[in-house]
């Protein structure tokens, strides 16, 4: 009887163990999972949201203006001139207060019109801005602005 | 306790646990189910919301440019209409190289609609600038452009449809759209520069009256080099009595050509060539003529053909 006891005692411990051990490993496994998803998910938002705000420091940067002229004109007519060292420093000035990173390249084609002392590669928004009228035929009077910046 | 009992007992015991295992299931199934049902609904949600935000933010930046687009059109075309001295389509009128003749001894054409030939060169380069600032969607293209002029200012307004931008999410198809009129106020001396000519080259012929004073004293038999000395000294001196510097506009002369009477060295055509220019600012513009981009003054030119000599009007194509 005694021995009975015992033995039905040893038994629902180690009933009572190997579920406590289960449920453990099944609550650390949807803890884990849970946290992963909220890592993941946090993760694209973050990316989503510096993307938009590349987007929208692009926009804002061509919307402003320095000495009354609108600075997506000082671009087109520097650009269109070949020399853009003149608004260098007021590009930069204006992108080292829009970009949070402070790490941007902005450039047309292969021409690079400001950039900070870093190689970024996380973002890259894009706007369309016209130029000064070429002849229709042969050349384009819109260049697309790429802005890239970590 | 017999044995049947502790066998009864174990049974109930493993099919306790085996409930419990399959109740834990379908909680963690359901616990993991929807975590991924809402991450599915977090992803697609981003992945709509970015792309919608995408759209807002090109067309917002379409809209910029074209508001530079139009300044641009506007220079282009204020040196293109004006260096055809005010006409868009000289096939009405007698010219040489695309300048049109203003005077032809008695007869003038002045270009009256010289602002609707504006507007027309003015929406032609506005659309081709419109055309390449959307071609991924449906073309954008204004219907009209409208100038007026007044105080030295130019009020430009362009009218088209709503510009549109249709795409597809994971929660479906969505369109944007936003009005894409513009309109603009640019600082210009264009109206004055007709009024300038049109006072002293169509209103008045001071062209003709300048050949007549320096010819007058001359007889057949003079020798055609003074005379042509006294007309160009004459021309000259008109030149120098126009004075617009306080307005920053320049006048100039210059002679195209000096044809006399064969019979008679004193009677003379002479064709002249005016330009008037607004000096304030040089603006960087497709030169048709000299077929390359660069700095230039907006300028009003045209001939005018005068003297006591009548000739056919010298015409050549652009």
């Amino acid at each position: 009887m005694e021995l009975n006891r015992s033995k039905g005692f040893i038994i629902s411990s180690s009933v009572l163990i190997v579920m406590f051990i289960i449920a453990s490993v099944v609550m650390l496994g949807i803890i884990g999972f849970v946290l992963f998803l909220k890592v993941h998910i946090y993760n694209i938002a973050q990316y989503e949201y510096s993307y938009n705000n590349a987007q929208l420091a692009l926009m804002a940067l061509l919307s402003s203006t320095y000495d009354g002229e609108r600075v997506s004109n000082l671009i087109g007519e520097c650009y269109a001139a070949g020399d853009c060292s003149d608004i260098k420093q007021v590009l930069e000035q204006k992108l080292e207060a829009l970009v949070e990173s402070k790490c941007y390249k902005l450039s047309i084609s292969s021409t690079v019109l400001a950039s900070a002392d870093c190689e970024p590669t996380q973002y890259v928004s894009t706007a369309r801005i016209a130029l000064p009228y070429k002849s229709g035929s042969s050349s384009s009077s819109v260049e697309v602005l790429k802005l890239v910046n970590d | 306790m017999s044995n049947k009992n502790r066998w009864k007992k174990g049974a109930v015991s493993l099919l306790a646990i085996a409930v419990i295992a399959l109740l834990s299931s379908f909680a963690i199934g359901g616990i993991i189910g929807h975590g991924l049902v809402t991450q599915t609904k977090y992803f697609k949600r981003i992945a709509a919301e970015s792309e919608i935000l995408e759209s807002i933010n090109w067309i917002t930046s379409i809209k910029n440019a074209l508001r530079d687009a139009l300044e641009y059109a506007f220079y282009q075309s204020s040196f293109a209409v004006g260096n055809r001295g005010g006409y868009y389509d000289l096939s009405a009128v007698h010219s040489y190289r695309c300048v049109p003749y203003w005077r032809e001894y008695d007869d003038t054409n002045y270009p009256t609609e010289y602002t609707a030939n504006l507007e027309s060169a003015l929406l032609d380069v506005l659309n081709e600038y419109a055309s390449e600032l959307t071609y991924e969607i449906a073309t954008l293209s204004y219907n009209s452009v409208d100038v007026e002029f007044e105080n030295g200012m130019a009020t430009i307004e362009a009218t088209t449809e709503k510009i549109e931008l249709r795409g597809d999410t994971a929660y479906g198809s969505y369109t944007i759209d936003d009005a894409a009129n513009l309109k603009a106020d640019i600082e210009t001396k264009f109206s004055r520069l007709f009024e300038i000519g049109k006072e002293n080259f169509v209103d008045d012929d001071k062209i003709g009256k300048a050949i007549a004073g320096a010819v007058d004293g001359f007889v057949c038999d003079s020798a055609q080099d003074d005379v042509r000395s006294a007309v160009e000294d004459a021309i000259s001196d008109l030149e120098s009595s126009f004075d617009y510097s306080n307005e920053d506009i320049s006048v100039s002369l210059q002679i195209a050509n000096v044809v006399f009477n064969p019979d008679c060295n004193s009677e003379v055509a002479v064709g002249v060539l005016v330009k008037i220019t607004d000096e304030t600012n040089q603006y960087r513009v497709y030169d048709s003529v000299a077929e390359e981009s660069g700095m230039r003054n907006i300028a009003l030119k045209f001939y005018v053909l005068s003297g006591n000599y009548e000739i056919d009007t010298p015409v050549a194509e652009c």
